[in-house]
């Protein structure tokens, strides 16, 4: 059986974070929705989507970077 | 016994063994309907569920809530709002596209437990609130509402966490109010993220006090033989992984995930073992077809299962885990030798299983030890106590 070349080009953990990181997580964390304050019953509405749309930003900018 | 206040928790199969201990002091009250009904089932007295408290008004008021903030932030990209200029759905008519649709269904459904959590108090007096995690909707809304009406929140994490510590991803960040830590890595890897000390207590992990139950662990003779190994076999278990884009891997996971799998194909073969490939919860259905076709391909004896870790761990010479895992840390604890086949972005510590990017696996397998020092590290005291411990870290922060 062939073996391959597992190694990834780089390592987010020794070569520092992917260069979209930072941004993805200040847009989750709301900055996307800029000054809107969305609340329900004292809850912060965005927070609780935060998961999800750095997930959804995360796979637009990765696949963005690899060419996709 | 109906006079207890009620305890609200998502639930979660990681916090069962804490149930009927709690369920003495506080009625439960599940988020999670298949936790409701699992703690129903195993005997845990007057289980409540949030979806009883969610009637049909207050469904309708939390689609109309959606729909309404919705349709702010419609309005918004309409009037310019901008996420990324250069990239297609991230402005105008691609941003509008997933946002409405996919910002209407998630509110829909946190107004809903909003409103719901607000009706259990009322009708029946919450107070705490126990969580596994607070960065998924569930979890975080759980927190959040019990932050807004000043009940206390407590967070029980369902595990460890090996990307780096500091960064802004989002498991970093924290809602509960309260973090009991299965042991010294937890505590120094939240301390990172800057959770102050006082938040802490340190607990252990309840889900593995069964690890700790000698007489109830098989030993590797009957590992094997329930596994259908033959005792003089050499055993190399591969724990599998899935990924969160939440945490970048900076390249393509499957494809690399892939190319690790083939590898371990490789050494197995190398080193003449039975291939037991212990799946990750998180994966697909139907990728144990996958696995079991392609060690059929590669001429090896082998068994794919999800479940049974305490097998699959015992019955092993060695266990390689994609990336760093807490079942590396459940083999640990029964003292099988572990060895890292390296992911993107996330590693033991130093002190943990050696690992390596594919380069020189199998000597790595050969020469692998036992490591008890890092298990303590993963899970204090490795006593078989961290239920009872747990169970009183939650009644002295949420009295009755």
């Amino acid at each position: 059986m062939e073996t391959q070349e597992a190694a990834p080009a780089k390592d987010p953990l020794e070569t520092g974070a992917a260069p979209w990181q930072d941004l993805v997580a200040d847009l989750a964390r709301g900055k996307w929705l800029g000054d809107m304050r969305i609340e329900y019953q004292g809850v912060n509405m965005v927070a609780t989507i935060e998961y999800y749309i750095a997930d959804h930003l995360n796979r637009i900018y990765s696949r963005r970077a690899n060419g996709g | 016994m109906a006079d207890r206040p009620v305890l609200l928790t998502v639930g979660n199969h990681t916090q069962r063994s804490l149930w009927a201990p709690l369920s003495e002091t506080y009625r439960l009250a599940f988020m999670d309907g298949g936790s409701q009904g699992e703690a129903a089932g195993a005997g845990v007295a007057d289980v409540l569920g949030l979806a009883a408290y969610a009637d049909e008004a207050v469904i309708g008021q939390a689609r109309a809530v959606a729909m309404i903030r919705a349709n702010d932030v419609l309005n918004a990209i309409a009037d310019g709002l901008v996420v990324d200029p250069e990239v297609n759905d991230l402005h105008g008519a691609g941003l509008a596209a997933w946002a409405g649709p996919s910002l209407y269904e998630s509110w829909a459904a946190t107004a809903g437990r909003i409103s719901a959590c607000s009706m259990l108090h009322q009708k029946e007096g919450v107070v705490g609130v126990l969580v596994h995690e607070d960065v998924t909707p569930m979890g975080r809304v759980a927190a959040q509402w019990g932050n807004a009406k000043g009940i206390p929140t407590l967070h029980l994490p369902h595990a460890n966490h090996f990307s780096r510590a500091g960064t802004k991803d989002i498991h970093c960040s924290t809602t509960a109010q309260h973090l009991g830590v299965a042991g010294r890595y937890m505590r120094g890897w939240y301390s990172d993220c800057g959770v102050a000390e006082d938040r802490m207590t340190t607990v252990g992990m309840p889900q593995w006090d069964k690890y700790m139950d000698h007489e109830q662990m098989p030993t590797k003779a009957f590992a094997r033989h329930a596994l259908g190994i033959k005792d003089d076999m050499y055993v190399l278990t591969y724990a599998t992984t899935w990924y969160q884009m939440t945490t970048v891997w900076g390249n393509d996971p499957e494809a690399y995930l892939e190319e690790c799998f083939s590898r371990i194909l490789w050494t197995a073969l190398e080193l003449d073992a039975f291939l037991i490939v212990a799946m990750h919860p998180g994966e697909t259905a139907g990728q144990e077809g996958h696995y079991a076709q392609r060690i059929k391909e590669a001429g090896l004896h082998g068994a794919v299962t999800r479940t049974h870790n305490a097998h699959t761990m015992r019955a092993a010479d060695c266990v390689v885990t994609q990336g760093p895992s807490n079942v590396g840390v459940v083999a640990s604890m029964l003292g099988t030798p572990v060895v890292e086949l390296y992911v993107p972005g996330a590693r033991y510590p130093s002190y943990g299983p050696a690992g390596t990017w594919g380069e020189g696996l199998a000597q790595l397998i050969r020469d692998a030890v036992p490591n008890r020092h890092f298990a303590d590290a993963m899970n204090d005291g490795l006593d078989g106590k961290a239920t009872e411990r747990a169970v009183e870290w939650v009644r002295a922060l949420c009295p009755v």
